[in-house]
């Protein structure tokens, strides 16, 4: 038993060696199929950097009457800060409110004027808040403030800004499954075509597959060095395809990166690194053992 | 003891064998001959398990072949060793490694694949040659390997389906000496040809095939067409 898997360990790499010209082309497309299997892991972390990069600008404003205490309002925050779907809390009071509004409009002397001619400050304090989620968490707030403190809240930008919370959520989740989709259908035809290419590697050495089987050696002899060759391509594929991978994404990390809102490729690749190789693997020694296993299967029937 | 008995096949409705009664004896020499279609290879496929009879039974000591399960079958043909016309080596493996592959899917211990092999490319008188590939051998030397090969696990019958169409007359006596020597040695020798010199002058049993039916059979026959 033990002399046996020696053998077709032995006979596989020899086989390996013996046949490069034929394996390299396996190899190849193999290396193919990795990458697009890694760029579209890739993508998804640019999809989600995009989705979260929009939820993380998304925020509602709450607005006090315009006599109400600061105190009071400090209070409120305290109260809001407790609540776990708070991300961030900032205070804006009347005077800062007024002066950003001067800043923004610093160069409109119009509304200047007229802001002077009012005399005193018109605008409210008001409290900007940032959710962790802000699809699921802002209706709560906005229930949560009406419910404690309607007495002191002018308004709740809420409504204004549930349209374009919805329509961003709308947007994740579609971009989300039609790139799962895509990826499937690409991975798929990718696979496919990496199966057929072993199919033909296997297809070419048929003859020797019936002449092993006709001096008495029993299938899964014949079969052993075969995987053991797939899985050599695996491996090479994996490591040639983590090299390209690594090059391409160090090249254009730096070129890409104002086009993803500041997402670094090259640090979402090295950060998961572990899990890139491993998932590499995994489908590299699957499809090349696998695949020589199923496509070895016809020719030993002899 | 190899027993035929009433052995028919049929491929398509098309009868190729009709009947085949036999009896051959161990250590015996005997040949098959007949016009090429005559039968004679289905013969040797349906004994080496690669065809089933599609009636009566071919009985190798006393075991049904065409009853042995896919499994089992490398067993059988471990037991047996057949040489080919178009020598059947495995390309990517030199005569050396050739000849030991036939012991090492008996997974015999190295050692012993080695002394052997080596005995046997002796025998063969290929010592010299043992690291070339196939396609780096001559007709006659490829299937001097195949020979080589086929009595690597010293069986007690050794089949040869035309091992010597595709060679020219001098390789050819090379190959039916080593047969002749290796009968000598106590294997019981098939041998299918349709060559008229050899068989007329080997003085062996022959049988004689036509249309699909046995003919003839004499001990020390002739090939008559």
């Amino acid at each position: 038993m033990l002399t046996s898997i020696k053998r077709i360990l032995k006979t596989g790499f020899s086989d390996f060696w013996r046949n490069r010209w034929v394996s390299q082309a396996t190899i190849g497309v193999m290396i193919i199929t990795l990458f697009v299997i890694v760029s579209f892991f890739m993508l998804g972390g640019v999809m989600n950097n995009v989705v979260d990069d929009l939820k993380s600008r998304m925020d509602i404003s709450v607005y006090f009457k315009i006599d109400t205490d600061e105190d009071n309002i400090l209070k409120i925050r305290e109260d809001l800060t407790d609540l776990n779907q708070i991300k961030d809390i900032e205070y804006i009071s009347r005077s800062d409110a007024l002066a950003r509004f001067k800043d923004r409009h610093q160069n409109d002397p119009l509304i200047l004027q007229s802001l002077e001619e009012i005399g005193s400050n018109p605008l409210t304090a008001s409290l900007n808040i940032q959710a962790s989620d802000p699809t699921t968490d802002f209706p709560f707030i906005n229930q949560f403030l009406d419910k404690n403190y309607d007495s002191v809240i002018d308004k709740v930008n809420y409504q204004e800004n549930k349209e374009i919370i919805d329509r961003v959520t709308t947007f994740s989740g579609a971009t989300k499954r039609a790139g799962i989709v895509l990826s499937l259908i690409l991975i798929t035809i990718v696979i496919l075509v990496t199966f057929n290419t072993i199919r033909l590697t296997i297809y070419s050495v048929r003859d020797e597959i019936g002449i092993m089987r006709l001096v008495g050696a029993s299938n899964s002899y014949i079969r052993g060095p075969f995987i053991v060759e797939g899985v050599i391509y695996g491996v090479i594929a994996t490591v040639i395809s983590t090299f390209v991978c690594w090059a391409v994404f160090k090249g254009l990390s730096p070129r890409l990166a104002s086009m993803l809102l500041d997402f670094n490729l090259y640090d979402h690749f090295t950060q998961n690194i572990l899990y890139i190789v491993s998932l590499q693997i995994a489908i590299g020694i699957t499809l090349g053992g696998l695949g020589s296993y199923i496509a070895i299967r016809r020719y030993l029937k002899i | 003891m190899i027993v035929f008995d009433n052995v028919s096949k049929i491929y398509n409705s098309c009868g190729v064998l009709d009947c085949i009664n036999l009896k051959i004896a161990p250590q015996e020499f005997v040949s098959f001959v007949g016009r090429s279609g005559a039968g004679k290879s289905t013969l040797v496929k349906m004994l080496i398990g690669e065809l089933t009879p599609t009636k009566g039974r071919i009985l190798v000591d006393e075991i049904d072949v065409s009853k042995i399960k896919s499994k089992l079958m490398p067993f059988y043909r471990r037991k047996i060793g057949i040489v080919f016309q178009d020598f059947k080596l495995l390309n990517f493996r030199t005569a050396y490694e050739n000849i030991a592959f036939a012991m090492e899917v008996a997974d015999l211990p190295r050692k012993r694949i080695k002394e052997d092999a080596m005995k046997i490319l002796k025998i063969i008188g290929l010592e010299n040659r043992k690291d070339h590939f196939p396609t780096q051998l001559s007709g006659g030397e490829k299937q001097r390997v195949a020979i080589g090969r086929a009595i690597a696990l010293k069986p007690e019958i050794l089949i040869a389906d035309e091992p010597t169409g595709n060679l020219d007359p001098i390789h050819t006596w090379d190959i039916i000496n080593l047969l002749v020597k290796i009968n000598e040695l106590g294997t019981t020798v098939i041998l299918a040809s349709h060559d008229r010199d050899i068989i007329n002058s080997l003085g062996k049993r022959v049988v004689s095939l036509e249309n699909g039916k046995i003919v003839r059979d004499e001990e020390d026959g002739k090939f008559i067409v």
